[in-house]
């Protein structure tokens, strides 16, 4: 489902957490959401979910305005926290019977499915889960949702990594089998990196930049070899990151290289791999000021 | 009808299971009581005038700070689920008004059988249907109130109170809490109009609040 943000501002009294944002995204993609905390990636999520009604500019989903519209809300879930779609009180096969209910598209096979593959209970109740099993009832509600744009707002970070794995191989076979949009905001950027088609980075409520994650590791460049070398080629350009293990060093570098410096890249016998995300993230979102 | 008919499937059976439990519980109190002295008020009118007002308060809160969120959260607009939601509070308010009724007759049964004396207690279902029905709005109404506005809300407890003085005057025993006064020149007919128009008031106020009332992340 086609997403068209357009000067899109949510204000709360003072505080502008969204402010004159636009951009587009395709149907049937996984697009990455990322930002740094407070950059206004929940708020951007409640508008776009019908959660909240933006203060400025206008949010289409499947080219329908969304607040209030039922048209283009049935078609859309946001897993911010598990609480939203169910009472704390409530068990786990009490929140599944209000998805059956209220929720058009939902699949309750798939439901069960899932609760078997993260180990939960239906006679559990929700308030007795642990953090992970909390997220991983969040993720059932969004994946069985099967709706044509899902957003998972940093629901699977209290998971331990082998629980994420799964859902991140679960995220895929669903996807794979029901293409739609998933939005997913994380702080665990590498782990979901290879998952991601596109991603949108927004910071103090603006975007930053949204492209292709191929295209955005393009922008940088790692380069490894024995330390003095990699000092010497790395001098001068705008390094992101640095690692050392021994004599062999490991830098980030901003920026694509010309010809001339892959060459003397190569006599030096360093090695040049695609950049980490994570690092992209973390300079394109770094205050002014800080940067290394 | 989705919506009214989940609700009323998972709140309608435990609020009738309440009301009978309560009566089973104020008939043994009664009968606790008769050992020390004599029967002379209605128990039942007690339960039935007074506490069942704040439940039905309750059931106006709940829906929207519980179910609404459930509902959004689903795929839902505040609007479909707010009128499903008013049409669920007036069928419960109807529902349980028969039930308090048929309790004030299961309690008529045995006081005579022991030879008690209710006193001035009851009321008819319609008047009590009026009584929950309004209560449940202003329930409803605040609740909104509370999660849009937060502090700033405190303002909508005195109109929260205003709605709800004429359906004191309704059911005997209702207006015996300080601040309920009765309503002095007023027949019972216009009172039971004026009542009417407080529900229908209450119920517009919580679908004017709540209808950009914004969904908040609930502490984990």
């Amino acid at each position: 489902m086609r997403v068209d943000v357009t000067g899109l501002t949510v204000r709360y009294g003072d505080v502008t957490a969204v402010d004159d944002m636009s951009f587009s995204l395709e149907s049937d993609k996984i697009y990455g959401l990322l930002g740094r905390n407070g950059s206004g990636k929940t708020s951007l999520m409640s508008v776009l979910a019908g959660y909240r009604k933006p203060s400025g500019g206008t949010v289409l989903v499947g080219g329908e305005p969304v607040f209030e519209n039922r048209r283009a809300t049935a078609g859309i879930s946001l897993v911010r926290h598990v609480a939203d779609a169910a009472d704390k009180s409530d068990k786990i096969s009490e929140a599944l019977t209000y998805a059956a209910w209220w929720r058009d598209s939902w699949d309750a096979r798939y439901a069960d499915e899932l609760l078997e593959l993260f180990k939960l209970s239906r006679d559990e109740k929700i308030g007795a889960l642990s953090l992970g099993q909390r997220s991983a009832f969040g993720v059932t509600i969004g994946l069985a949702s099967r709706a044509p744009l899902t957003m998972l707002d940093e629901s699977h970070l209290g998971m331990d990594t082998p629980t994420r794995y799964k859902f991140y191989d679960a995220l895929l076979q669903d996807f794979m089998r029901n293409p739609r949009t998933f939005i997913l905001s994380t702080h665990l950027i590498e782990e979901l990196a290879a998952l991601l088609e596109e991603v949108v980075i927004i910071d103090g409520g603006k975007l930053v930049l949204h492209e292709e994650t191929d295209s955005l590791r393009s922008r940088g460049i790692e380069v490894t070899g024995v330390a003095d070398d990699v000092d010497g080629f790395v001098a001068g350009l705008t390094v992101l990151s640095e690692k050392t293990l021994g004599r062999t060093k490991s830098a980030m570098v901003y920026g694509s290289l010309d010809d001339e410096q892959l060459a003397a890249a190569r006599r030096a016998g360093l090695e040049l791999g695609p950049i980490a995300l994570q690092d992209l993230f973390v300079h394109l979102t770094e205050p002014v000021g800080e940067t290394r | 009808m989705r919506i009214m008919t989940s609700l009323s499937r998972t709140l309608l059976p435990f609020l009738v299971l309440v009301w009978a439990g309560a009566l089973v519980v104020v008939l043994a109190l009664t009968f606790v009581v008769s050992v020390w002295k004599g029967v002379s008020i209605s128990g039942w009118n007690i339960a039935a005038a007074q506490i069942s007002r704040w439940v039905l308060f309750w059931v106006g809160v709940y829906l929207i700070s519980n179910f609404l969120s459930i509902a959004v959260a689903h795929g839902r607009t505040r609007r479909e689920f707010l009128w499903q939601a008013a049409a669920f509070a007036l069928l419960i308010s109807v529902v349980l008004a028969a039930v308090t009724r048929f309790g004030f007759l299961v309690e008529s049964l045995v006081y005579r059988g022991m030879d008690w004396s209710t006193g001035d207690a009851g009321g008819g279902i319609l008047e009590y249907s009026l009584v929950y029905a309004v209560w449940s709005a202003v329930g409803a109404f605040m609740a909104a109130s509370f999660i849009r506005f937060s502090s700033a809300a405190l303002v909508t407890i005195p109109i929260g109170v205003v709605l709800i003085v004429p359906a004191g005057s309704l059911v005997s025993g209702a207006n015996s809490l300080p601040f309920l006064g009765s309503l002095p020149g007023f027949t019972h007919g216009q009172a039971m109009l004026l009542t009417l128009g407080t529900v229908v008031v209450a119920l517009g106020l919580a679908w004017a609040v709540a209808r950009e009332m914004p969904i908040r992340t609930k502490a984990g």
